[in-house]
């Protein structure tokens, strides 16, 4: 399992340095992804799933993030152990990334064929990629190269099934829409062929129709690409729909984690339950909607024991004496909660 | 008020900053009110050492040609920097963020001629505009304020317009208008409490650049008649001596960046302590 | 043709073919050179009724329009043509009366950039009352504390500045805000989009309490179906600054008929991983740029059905049934699809 697997955490925890103190952010979360997997971490916000993803990535500003514990093992090698320089090699090429805001991720001076070149050369200076098998090439272009250049662009923006490729390179991010600089931004990514994609929410701030283009497409790509994807999202539902596993998190821990079919089928943690609980489904004269009591806890001032504990329906004084862990075989259905012991 | 707490303790900027700029508006208070009594020395009072003499336990920044104390010069002339700037950036602050914060928010004919009336006077050098005024007018402390008064709020102005834009397009002013609230009041509890922040922070370090124009204008004699202690005015009335007795020239001069310095610590901690609170 | 309801009250909301344009600011080249409008058509002919006790939802995407249409009847925007009556008078006569403020009132996107950052809680809830009634200081903050407490904050928020508020309780704040005024309408533009799935379930939930306990309508503008589902009786669905389908919301999610409501409920994540709706939905290209609208009707470079009468001639909404309409020349090719499956 762990060797299989592209990635494995292992026991990470992250905190913030605070003024007041420090704030776990990420609490002894253990997560493995095999090849052409599409995992989903979901949580609310605050459940520490994005600073999971960036320290998967190397990307966490540290101070104020300051690694407590675990590995993150990419193929093998604990990421973590790596001085930044090697880290560097793995990003974008072995591991990338893309965010919410497509419009920040992109360079509004610049045409989108030019950013995607670059993204293109970096990789070819690092010697992986699509076009792996071709010598590195010196990093100022020349004529001859050219067209051979343009048409590694059109592949790209073709790969993300962007119609009239040509036009597009030629334009400027501004005159795209979201949901367009998304796509370019998943091609700049997945043109290096990397064997992991993070996508942090990267449909929250497209339209309901674009984000099932942008969904269908990533889930589409996986095999064509040979990579495998860690979906961080707040929302259920999509992750349902893409997923193969699905990780809920809370308060800086994996709660409850297994196949998607199994965790919806049954699903065990209360807070799991919660939150499928919260979907509206149907009008308000069929079922009310059953919120979860209370409030996301403030991670400055955790009481010990269960975090879900004081929104838990069903609480015991257990629950509020020790912190549950999960419990189970990686893998499989896991959970971290005393009803099932 | 707890709010103002926060930002001056945000860093060690803010911190150095606001003890240092507290020491000197303090000494100006004292000063000003005590008069001649708490210096060392009467700052016009001739003699009362020997001439030309060094920096000594008796005269911290020893006396010049005419054997006078030259810190009790220095201490008595911080009122009148102090409070030039204080005034000249105070009203500035306040004539600009009314007329930015207008133009901002209610856009046509008034911003329009805001912004080109700004651009003209950011055309002319200021400088040479506030020594032209200033010879108009001829010399003293009030007229010198009038010359700065006239080329220190328009940027201010374009300050407060930039802000207001923003803020005029945030839902809480569309929620406002949607409840039938006038403009007036908009622009007064709405507006202007969301603008002043930031223009704050940069009159902090104004502050030190209207202590600077001001002694350059002294220097060149058109404020505070001699005898009379001004930083500038010292500077100039004391530059044949740089080499003879360093310490005349020096020491005004040395005031005049410690003064412009402190404003610019606080000014600048400011700055980011504001950044932080917007984007945090 | 137009269908409407008939009841005994008059309606509370009517807008009646209303077009809002913007203009593109500045260019005057922009229309010499390419002979065309230099407007945005943000909202082009739309017609809406809203009656007493009723909650209506607005179903739509970026830029179709929606918000906009909000903002002319809040009176926030000037309309290019159309009337809006409220309670049956033209707003145009209620311009002068302060009532327009009073009757409706609207929660706001984002509740981050809803409240004034300087201002206290307290401030900010009892701001309606001051434009509005004839109430002093000590009566303002009274009605105050009352809003807060029906909405679930208790009076140590009063005098907390935003900051200090999480988002579904800046939330609240915004609809204590939205009642305050004792209003017949409220209108709520994304209610629930910038919140967590727990907190959005409180809101909701919120609303529908609110409703029973003030007597209030609602329109929902949103572009979340299950939101729309749960809370409304009737839905438009807005395209390009269209209204393209209308009916009672239970009948147009499950048997939508106009092509982009089809597309629209098969692209909404339904959780059940059994049901991948999401990877089977074909839909292509984008929301339409409602600067230059494509000619005839707005959704055919992206309709599966559409032919060459659709490019050239834009549909009316018509009658497809018992109070429902729709805008299609060939409505009856989607007669038989039937709830969130394909196109």
């Amino acid at each position: 399992m762990a060797d299989s697997s592209v990635l494995y955490v292992n026991e990470l925890s992250i905190a913030y340095e605070l003024k007041t103190g420090d704030v776990r952010a990420v609490d002894n979360v253990s997560l493995s992804i095999r090849p052409h997997e599409l995992v989903a971490a979901v949580g609310e916000s605050g459940c520490g799933k994005t600073t999971l993803g960036l320290s998967i990535i190397g990307l966490l500003p540290s101070p104020p993030a300051k690694h407590l514990s675990g590995e993150v093992n990419f193929k093998g090698k604990n990421l973590l152990s790596l001085a930044p320089d090697e880290l560097r090699l793995y990003r974008g090429t072995e591991i990338a990334m893309i965010f919410q805001e497509p419009m920040t991720s992109l360079n509004p001076v610049f045409k989108i064929g030019d950013q995607i070149q670059e993204a293109i050369k970096l990789r070819n200076s690092r010697g992986k990629g699509i076009a792996a098998n071709e010598p590195s090439r010196s990093s100022s272009p020349s004529r001859i190269r050219t067209s051979a250049r343009r048409k590694e662009v059109t592949d790209v923006l073709n790969l993300v099934r962007i119609p009239d490729p040509e036009r597009i390179a030629d334009r400027y991010p501004f005159e795209l829409s979201g949901g367009m600089r998304q796509r370019v931004m998943i091609g700049m990514s997945l043109a290096q062929k990397p064997s992991l994609l993070i996508a942090d929410e990267p449909t929250t701030a497209l339209d309901v129709t674009t984000q099932a283009q942008v969904l269908k497409l990533m889930r589409g790509l996986m095999e064509e690409v040979d990579t495998s994807i860690l979906l961080i999202t707040h929302d259920l539902a999509v992750a349902s729909q893409v997923a193969d596993r699905i990780a809920v998190m809370y308060a800086g821990q994996i709660v409850e984690d297994g196949d998607v079919l199994d965790l919806f089928s049954s699903p065990l943690h209360p807070y799991t339950q919660g939150l499928l609980a919260c979907i509206p489904s149907g009008s308000k004269e069929g079922m009310r909607l059953n919120p979860i009591q209370g409030s996301t806890p403030d991670l400055r001032s955790i009481p010990a024991g269960c975090k879900f504990a004081p929104r838990c329906p069903h609480v015991t004084r257990e629950c509020e004496a020790t912190k549950p862990e999960l419990r189970g075989k990686e893998g499989s259905h896991r959970v971290a909660c005393y009803l099932h012991d | 008020m707890q709010y103002v707490i926060e930002l001056l303790t945000y860093n060690n900027e803010t911190k150095l900053g606001f003890l240092l700029v507290s020491t000197i508006v303090a000494s100006a208070i004292v000063i000003a009110l005590a008069g001649v009594s708490v210096l060392p020395y009467d700052p016009i009072e001739q003699d009362v050492g020997p001439p030309l003499a060094g920096p000594s336990l008796q005269h911290l920044f020893g006396t010049d040609i005419l054997g006078r104390d030259v810190f009790s010069r220095i201490l008595y002339a911080t009122p009148n920097d102090v409070f030039v700037s204080f005034v000249v950036v105070g009203t500035s602050l306040l004539v600009g963020a009314l007329l930015g914060a207008t133009a901002g928010y209610r856009g046509g004919l008034l911003d329009e001629a805001l912004m080109r009336y700004t651009d003209i006077i950011f055309a002319i050098p200021a400088l040479v505009l506030a020594i032209s005024i200033a010879v108009i007018l001829g010399p003293g402390v009030i007229h010198m304020m009038y010359a700065l008064l006239i080329i220190w709020w328009p940027p201010y102005a374009r300050l407060a317009r930039g802000e207001a834009l923003r803020v005029s397009h945030q839902n809480y002013i569309e929620a406002a208008k949607a409840s039938g609230i006038g403009s007036l009041r908009i622009l007064t509890r709405h507006v202007l409490p969301n603008i002043l922040t930031p223009m704050v922070a940069y009159a902090t370090i104004d502050i030190g650049s209207v202590v600077i124009i001001y002694a350059g204008l002294s220097y060149l004699g058109l404020s505070i008649r001699p005898p009379w202690p001004e930083w500038g005015a010292m500077v100039s009335a004391y530059q044949d001596y740089l080499v003879s007795a360093p310490w005349l020239p020096l020491f005004p001069a040395l005031v005049i960046g410690i003064v412009v310095v402190a404003f610019s610590v606080l000014g600048d901690g400011l700055r980011d302590a504001v950044e932080a609170a917007r984007v945090g | 043709m137009r269908a409407t309801f008939t009841t005994e009250d008059p309606p509370l909301l009517q807008v009646q073919d209303l077009a809002v344009y913007f203009d593109i600011a500045g260019s005057f080249s922009v229309p010499l050179l390419t002979k065309r409008d230099a407007y945005v058509k943000a909202v082009d002919g739309v017609t809406i009724d809203l009656g007493v006790g009723e909650t209506v939802a607005v179903v739509g995407e970026s830029g179709c329009g929606k918000s906009t249409l909000a903002r002319a009847v809040l009176g926030l925007v000037e309309s290019k043509r159309g009337s809006i009556r409220i309670q049956g008078q033209d707003k145009a006569a209620l311009k002068r009366s302060k009532d327009r403020f009073r009757i409706i009132q609207m929660v706001f996107q984002d509740p981050d950039s809803s409240l004034d950052p300087t201002m206290k809680i307290k401030d900010t809830v009892s701001e309606p009352l001051v434009g509005l009634s004839s109430m002093n200081k000590d009566d303002r903050e009274k009605k105050a504390i009352e809003v807060l407490d029906a909405v679930g904050l208790d009076s140590k928020f009063l005098d907390r500045l935003p900051r200090q508020l999480s988002g579904g309780q800046k939330q609240r704040v915004n609809i204590a805000r939205a009642i305050v005024t004792e209003p017949r309408l409220v209108m709520l533009d994304e209610p629930t989009s910038a919140l967590d799935a727990s907190v959005q379930a409180q809101i909701l939930n919120l609303l529908l309490d609110l409703q029973e306990k003030y007597s209030l309508s609602y329109l929902i503008i949103t572009h979340n179906i299950s939101v729309a589902e749960y809370l409304s009786d009737r839905t438009y669905v807005m395209y390009a600054g269209k209204v393209v389908e209308h009916g009672p919301t239970k009948a147009v999610i499950k048997d939508p008929r106009h092509p982009y409501t089809i597309a629209l409920i098969a692209s909404a994540p339904v959780p059940d991983p059994k049901e991948r709706n999401l990877l089977k939905v074909e839909i292509v290209g984008e929301v339409p740029s409602v600067i230059n609208p494509p000619p005839g009707c707005r959704f055919h470079p992206r309709c599966p059905y559409s032919e060459q009468k659709c490019s050239n001639e834009e549909p009316v909404l018509e009658s497809i049934g018992p109070q429902r309409l729709a805008a299609c020349h060939f409505i009856h090719k989607t007669a038989r699809v039937a709830g969130r499956t394909l196109v």
